[in-house]
């Protein structure tokens, strides 16, 4: 095959390629539109600084952001908080620590004139905190004892399942909830002091534990 | 909006599920150490008469001179400290059991208070013929395993009575059972008793048990054997073995060796098999 004719048969072979591109892209146009993010949420959760407020053993705080691909809500969420107890025997507990969690959501009202949301989910946590505690013991046979301890800069990760609804108050502002199953924590109970409490995750007592967040969000919509 | 009215409820639904959160406040700390006594021949549970057992550095005495016959023992150990040495005392002997552990501390909840979690079990000293761990974690199950080296001088008596010329097993009530050599209690010998263990002078040929009955009639028994060195086990070392026991007077109306062709029963075993019968 002469050169001429080489270039001239690779000139069609593009053509033709390119034409049949050309087709695709505009049967998959349709779709793509709606794989297309639309809004961008962001949140406050407002049980925290409530809780914060009304009782002295805690404080907190929560954001959330999240945008859709078509009926699938990609969120993230991060916050810290602090707690601390004091039990009857003199015994002693404080964290402080900051999270976040990445997940999404599923929403199974899609054909919702409002667009809200009642929504399916996911997350992965992760938690770095510190904790200390005086631990007395006064009790026969052993006698009094205190002892003091403390772990620093400890992270852990764990797993949830999630439920959530997203309601339309006004044109910006909704409201909303998530309720959490958090199951799978990996903290390494290795240290001479327990984890009683992970920021983010709660109580280290069973094997599963839950929560639950109540949001404020802004809803800033910038697709049709 | 019915959807929605589904997903408060189940969120509601969840709340409720999530009340049930709460620590439980009960046996929090594992600080019991439960151990097992164990014959070594055989690795199966041994009756043991304790006399005392105290955990030492506390005031902490499980029994004091009050017999108690088990094949084991739940002892409290210290989770204020991070070993506890153990003082068994039984008819035969004193076992030292110190026993090492690590102690992780928690806050559990305002109610509850602190727990402490034992686990790492491990024994740093004992007098014991031989000791292991058989689960590091205390609160569960048996934790340490003490193993005695075989006793070489106790043969097994049984009490018959001959009925309808059938030999059956009888029960004696005695008062009293001495042997010509001092030697220490390790087993019932006074009271009803179908069976009894008795003890053979390892440092002569011969032993003589006199038996003296809640009636007040006494009975004798003399046995011969012969006497060698043997390691039956590598961990208890030279052991004076028992052979060839015969009964070489007796006023029993009728005492003999037990025949058995599957074991030899003019020997000494451990785990006890009987030796001789006694028929009244």
């Amino acid at each position: 095959m002469t050169r001429p004719l080489l270039i001239f048969r690779l000139c069609v072979n593009l053509f033709l390629l390119g034409m049949v591109g050309h087709a695709m892209a505009q049967d998959s146009l349709q779709q793509k539109s709606k794989w297309m993010p639309t809004l961008v949420r962001v949140g406050y959760e407002i049980i925290s600084p409530i809780r914060a407020a009304s009782v002295d053993n805690f404080s907190g705080w929560e954001v959330v952001a999240e945008t859709n691909v078509y009926r699938y809500y990609p969120t993230f969420e991060m916050g810290g908080w602090s707690r601390s107890w004091e039990a009857n025997g003199g015994s002693t507990y404080s964290n402080d620590g900051r999270y976040w969690r990445l997940g999404a959501d599923v929403n199974f009202l899609t054909k919702d004139k409002n667009k809200n949301v009642f929504s399916l989910g996911f997350r992965y946590g992760r938690s770095t905190f510190s904790e200390d505690a005086t631990l007395v013991i006064a009790a026969d046979p052993w006698g009094n004892f205190i002892t003091t301890r403390n772990n620093n800069n400890v992270s852990s990760g764990w797993a949830e399942l999630t439920s959530g609804l997203r309601v339309k108050v006004f044109e910006y502002v909704w409201l909303g909830y998530t309720a959490r199953f958090k199951f799978s924590n990996s903290i390494k109970q290795n240290r001479d002091l327990l984890t009683t409490d992970i920021p983010g995750y709660g109580s280290t007592a069973k094997e599963t534990t839950w929560g639950f967040s109540y949001y404020v969000l802004v809803n800033v919509p910038f697709r049709k | 909006m019915t959807r929605v009215k589904k997903a408060i409820y189940l969120l509601f639904l969840l709340l409720a599920v999530a009340c049930l959160d709460e620590p439980d406040c009960f046996n929090l700390t594992n600080d019991t150490v439960t151990i097992v006594f164990r014959k070594m021949f055989d690795g199966r549970v041994d009756t043991v008469t304790f006399a005392r057992v105290d955990v030492t550095g506390t005031q902490l005495t499980v029994f004091d001179e009050d017999t108690v016959v088990l094949t084991n023992l739940s002892v409290l150990v210290d989770y204020t400290a991070t070993s506890s040495l153990i003082k068994v005392k039984t008819f035969e002997r004193i076992t030292d059991i110190e026993l090492g552990y690590r102690v992780q501390g928690q806050f559990v909840s305002e109610s509850c208070g602190p727990k402490f979690l034992l686990s790492e079990l491990k024994v740093l000293n004992s007098n014991a013929d031989s000791i292991a761990i058989a689960n590091a974690t205390p609160g569960a199950g048996g934790n340490v395993n003490v193993y005695r080296c075989p006793r070489t001088n106790y043969l097994l008596l049984a009490f018959r009575e001959l009925e309808d010329g059938e030999l059956r097993r009888d029960t004696l009530t005695l008062a009293e059972t001495t042997a010509d050599f001092n030697y220490t209690k390790l087993y019932a010998d006074s009271g009803a008793l179908s069976f009894i263990r008795l003890p053979l002078n390892l440092a002569s040929n011969a032993t003589t048990h006199t038996f003296e009955f809640e009636d007040g009639e006494t009975k004798f028994i003399t046995f011969n054997y012969s006497r060698a060195d043997k390691m039956i086990l590598p961990s208890c070392g030279v052991q004076t073995v028992i052979d060839d026991i015969r009964i070489v007077n007796s006023n029993f109306s009728r005492s003999e060796l037990i025949i058995d062709t599957r074991l030899k029963r003019d020997s000494i075993y451990d785990p006890p098999i009987i030796n001789f019968q006694v028929v009244r």
